[in-house]
């Protein structure tokens, strides 16, 4: 009997087309011409100009890469520290597992928009909890939202609240997985903890650290609805991410033109961790 | 010495370091839930007070109430209808897509695959703009459709692949016997494998609908009211308003976190699966 | 007999119900014109939209309409406005905005010219009880494009107990050679704004008028978050470039921002953060407010809610203690002073040119504005409105709420004469905008001040540019023109 693969696929590749690819070739002609929308001026071609200013001659976005590179960088090791520890102290044999684990796994459940209103309460100057923790622990209040780099620290401890759990899910599901046998060998081998963790458990589990690594990255470098309600980019642009400086100059400002162009940025910087997962994905390297 | 010697001991056999390592990241993971949800209950006097009320002295079902009045309709019952319809058609659609995937060898379907991966990771504020023009010209502004279909393109990667994965699973035998005695390939999908792979089809569905329920930036920008979901009426009340109204504010938050409680409450086994794209089994 | 008589009840009775019926839906028609029509409201959350949901409930009540309100974040009003009147999908018939995204929206408001010179003759009250601020904020080319719905107008507030306390005095007087009164003569100037708050801000266990602070006081505060900024720069900056007040050269269009004036106007917001309370840089209006009604601040900068707030013991630690004061001023070169307060931004409620119900629209405005009824909202605990119409601020009920109510009147009137209205360009909102944000990076310490005011004029030189400058320069001479 014949096979048609291809008519099986055709919803799933109209719907991408139609609704990712269109407007992204869309997107890509707008970003080569000058499109002031609030002066209501007819699109003029300048060709790689928008890109040009960009990469030039807008420390606006140079600073909303710093910021996304901090956040990226900071927010992944935090992350993956920390959720690497709770999924190790969860594998083991303990009781009211299920409960610690119920609690881990209800933020990544959450809207970020409401993680980010969560997060503003808590970082309040004087009424919020962790000020007034520091404070009990005799340590100066922090202005948690008024700039770089607090504004940024906050952003990342509220995106690690949020996704550590999710690697330490993935690692605790990773880590159950595992085979017995080489862990028991070891053991009357007389291998200690540490050597057991570093060359036993680490190169076992590491191809599903890269895909939770990869994956997190990728969310990182386009992290919007924390930081929109959270700090909204300010004050000044200290704690601007590129997401909300493209909204903002597409929405706020209406320059159609030069919005697309730094979509296009956005975009190309994406996707070098996609090519990484990509290897990873296809390699079949997967547990 | 005796005396530390056996402390120790019972410090390594009951696992004393594992419990107060994980009280301890249970508080960092846990007192924000609890934060949002006493501050639902909190009068507006304690809404904003030095030291935090950590404990409300009073509590109110006040908060609720003018979430219920103010903030809840229709917002609560467009995010229920976006949701529901993005997950209906994001699973019909990308079941075909994944058993495609999964049965039929052809040359190119591990590329077709990754190009259908590499949507999710697509930036949404890229194609916002332009999707936002595409809508107006339709004249679709404020209209379920649209929102419905761009929740429904984040939401087919995960479809696909996690009902691939699942698809996988499922013994080939039980198809080339129903094959044999002269099913075809649609009456083997419809009849066999989705019964068969029902619990996966749930799980994919639910992880399809938590996304969409907290969805904020197409709803954003492409509704207006009569379509508007429950994260852009967060968006309303948290982000620089005249006069932050934290009470409410926490109501309405707790609320829309109720989805994702069942989710945790049910779906545990799955999670990582879902969240990994069906990365880890 | 008994049949008889039962058919006989009966039809009395139904003969009654049918009377009732028939009365009831002719009291209905009547009474309530807009009866199963629906009406779209967008007004900005908190403050603006508490007293108007009060209205709407009524409204209802009495027309039979079902008025729909939509909250909108004030850091993303405009954005989302702006969207939703070029996307013309007319969901929204009524917005509530500001008199300087006039220029913006204008295109895709309904001019109400006609409208309201019906009600000029159906209700004559209505429209000539309006404050000048109506024709100045709502005019645009030639057509009425809005009705107010708030006047606003900066004033200075500052603790009366504390400036009057005689050892405060005297310590002032020894440290600053000059005394301490903010209405000697009716105002004080922006470096002496600095002097007060700097000798009011305290560390715990220091005296203050007598008393031991158990936490820190400070001499003053700024509204700090993104989108108030532009106006808490603008009050000095008016000041320091009055009388003309200009923001650009009327003849070129060239920003005046950078001008010794505006460098001066920047130094000083920047020094002030000094004095202020740690986090006022991401305090919403709330919080802002709430610092000098619980008591931590010496004097502040702010809206005529204040003095509302402050009357109200469930707000207010501080009732009966609150001064009112012209808002500073800048000495001039020839000696004398240069006053101008910010009468930025008021609201306006327009009506968008794709609703259906233009008729019902006008009415919901009209009936918000009425004098009692808008006298209502203006008295609402949780409002923000302020007043707009001639029967505010000869209000009785007004002067009864505010402690001193007479004194701030009296005040408000005061600053109104000396206002300065918003920037009225296409535009505003993103001029506006670049001040925020350069104004929150000099702020910070990113950049000093003369930079800061450079950013602006760089960046504002590059939207007039874009903008098209014969228009903004017509459009901004027809603004002043208002003025003088």
């Amino acid at each position: 009997m014949r096979q048609r693969p291809l008519l099986w696929l055709a919803p799933v590749i109209a719907v991408i087309l139609a609704f990712g690819v269109f407007p992204l070739g869309y997107s890509l002609v707008l970003s080569f011409f000058k499109w002031d929308l609030a002066g209501e001026s007819a699109p003029t071609f300048v060709g790689l100009q928008n890109f040009r200013d960009i990469l030039l001659t807008d420390h606006r976005f140079w600073a909303n890469i710093r910021n996304t590179i901090l956040i990226v960088i900071i927010g992944v090791v935090f992350q993956l520290i920390i959720g690497l520890g709770t999924a190790l102290l969860l594998v083991k044999e303990i009781k009211a597992k299920v409960l610690f684990r119920t609690v881990l796994v209800v933020p990544m459940m959450i809207a970020p928009v409401v993680v980010g209103a969560i997060w503003k309460n808590l970082f309040h100057y004087n009424a919020g909890p962790v000020n007034h923790l520091l404070s009990l622990l005799g340590l100066d209040r922090i202005d948690w939202l008024s700039g770089f780099p607090e504004g940024v620290f906050a952003i990342i401890i509220a995106d690690t609240w949020e996704w550590t759990p999710f690697i330490a899910i993935a690692l605790l599901a990773g880590l159950q997985s595992l085979p017995q046998e080489p862990f028991e060998a070891a053991q009357i081998d007389g291998a200690s903890k540490w050597q057991i963790f570093r060359f036993l458990t680490l190169p076992l589990i590491k191809p599903i650290v890269i895909i939770v690594l990869l994956l997190r990255v990728i969310d990182l470098f386009k992290i919007f609805d924390t930081v929109f309600i959270l700090t909204g980019g300010g004050p000044g642009y200290s704690t601007e991410t590129i997401s909300v400086y493209i909204y903002k100059v597409g929405l706020s400002y209406f320059r159609v033109g030069y919005s697309s162009a730094l979509s296009y940025i956005l975009l190309f910087i994406v996707t070098v961790p996609i090519i990484f997962l990509h290897r990873y994905f296809s390699s079949e390297a997967k547990l | 010495m005796r005396i530390f010697r056996s402390l120790a001991r019972v410090w390594v056999q009951k696992n004393i370091s594992v419990y107060i390592g994980l009280i301890v990241t249970t508080l960092f993971f846990g007192f924000p839930l609890y934060w949002m949800i006493s501050s639902s209950f909190k009068v507006r006097l304690e809404w904003l007070i030095s030291p935090p009320a950590y404990w409300p002295s009073l509590y109110t079902l006040g908060n609720y109430i003018t979430v219920i009045k103010d903030y809840f309709s229709p917002y609560f019952f467009n995010s229920l209808i976006v949701a529901s319809c993005s997950t209906v058609l994001a699973l019909a659609i990308g079941s075909l897509a994944a058993y495609s995937l999964s049965r039929f060898s052809f040359r190119g379907s591990e590329k077709v695959a990754f190009w259908i991966l590499s949507t999710r990771m697509l930036p949404p504020v890229a194609i916002v703009l332009p999707m936002f023009f595409f809508v107006q010209y339709l004249r679709l502004i404020d209209n379920y459709f649209p929102l419905i279909m761009i929740h429904t393109l984040f939401n087919v990667s995960l479809a696909v692949w996690l009902l691939k994965g699942f698809f996988d699973e499922i013994p080939q035998e039980i198809e080339e016997a129903a094959m044999v005695d002269g099913c075809n390939t649609v009456r083997v999908f419809s009849k066999i494998v989705i019964p068969l792979s029902a619990p996966g089809l749930v799980v994919t569905g639910v992880f399809c609908f938590i996304f969409s329920w907290n969805e904020m930036l197409m709803a954003f920008v492409l509704t207006r009211y009569r379509a508007a979901t429950l994260p852009i009426q967060v968006v309303q009340l948290a982000r620089g308003v005249f006069g932050t109204r934290w009470g409410p504010i926490s109501g309405l938050t707790t609320i829309s976190i109720l989805p994702a409680l069942v989710v945790v409450i049910c779906l545990q086994r799955y999670l990582a699966r879902g969240l990994t794209l069906g990365a880890v089994k | 007999m008994n049949r008889k008589k039962l058919a006989k009840k009966i039809s009395v009775g139904m003969l009654v119900l049918a009377t009732l019926a028939f009365a009831s839906t002719c009291g209905w028609s009547a009474e309530k014109p807009y009866a199963g029509k629906e009406l779209v409201v967008a007004v900005e959350a908190g403050v603006m939209a508490l007293p108007l949901r009060e209205f709407v409930s009524a409204w209802e009540d009495t027309t039979g309409a079902k008025v729909r309100v939509v909250e909108l974040s004030t850091a993303v009003v405009h954005s989302k406005l702006m969207m939703e009147l070029k996307s013309e999908s007319g969901v929204y018939d009524v917005v509530n905005c500001k008199p300087m995204w006039m220029g913006d929206f204008a295109k895709y408001l309904l001019p109400l010219d006609i409208y309201i010179e019906k009600a000029k003759t159906t209700d004559p009250d209505w429209y000539s009880g309006f404050l000048p601020i109506q024709e100045i904020s709502n005019i645009w080319g030639d057509k009425i494009l809005g009705v107010q719905t708030d006047g606003d107008v900066v004033s200075l507030y500052y603790r009366k107990d504390l400036f009057s306390y005689p050892e405060e005095r005297a310590t002032f007087q020894r440290k600053y050679g000059y005394e301490l009164d903010v209405s000697l003569t009716g105002h004080i100037t922006w470096d002496q704004y600095l002097d007060i708050a700097e000798f009011f801000t305290r560390k715990p266990g220091e005296k203050l008028a007598g008393e031991t602070l158990a936490k820190p006081f400070y001499g003053t505060a700024e509204l700090g978050e993104k989108w108030a900024l532009p106006w808490w720069f603008l009050a000095r900056y008016i000041a320091y470039s009055a009388p003309t007040s200009y923001l650009f050269d009327p003849d070129s269009m060239e920003p005046l921002i950078n001008s010794p004036a505006g460098v001066r106007a920047m130094r000083n917001f920047v020094d002030s953060i000094k004095f202020s309370p740690p986090g006022v840089l991401s305090y919403g209006y709330l919080e802002y407010t709430s610092e000098f009604l619980t008591g931590n601040l010496a004097m502040e900068l702010m809206w005529p809610d204040l003095a509302r707030w402050g009357s109200d013991p469930e707000q207010s630690k501080v009732m009966g203690k609150i001064g009112f004061a012209l808002p500073p001023a800048a000495p001039s070169a020839s000696g004398g002073v240069r006053l101008k307060s910010l009468m930025a931004p008021g609201h306006n409620t327009s009506i968008v040119a794709t609703t259906k119900n233009p008729e019902m629209a006008f009415d919901f405005i009209k009936g918000f504005t009425q004098p009692d009824v808008s006298l209502d909202t203006l008295l609402s605990p949780q409002g923000g409105y302020d007043p707009y119409r001639i029967e505010h601020i000869q209000s009785e009920r007004l002067i009864n709420t505010v402690v001193d109510g007479d004194k701030y009147l009296e005040n408000h009137m005061k600053c109104l004469r000396i206002g300065w209205p918003d920037l009225k360009i296409t535009g505003a909102e993103e001029f506006y905008d670049k001040i925020a944000v350069n104004a929150g990076r000099a702020l910070q310490g990113e950049i000093s001040p003369e930079e800061a005011v450079n950013n602006i004029a760089e960046e504002w030189k590059e939207i007039v540019k874009r903008r098209g400058l014969e228009e903004l320069r017509s459009q901004y001479r027809k603004s002043l023109g208002f003025l003088e």
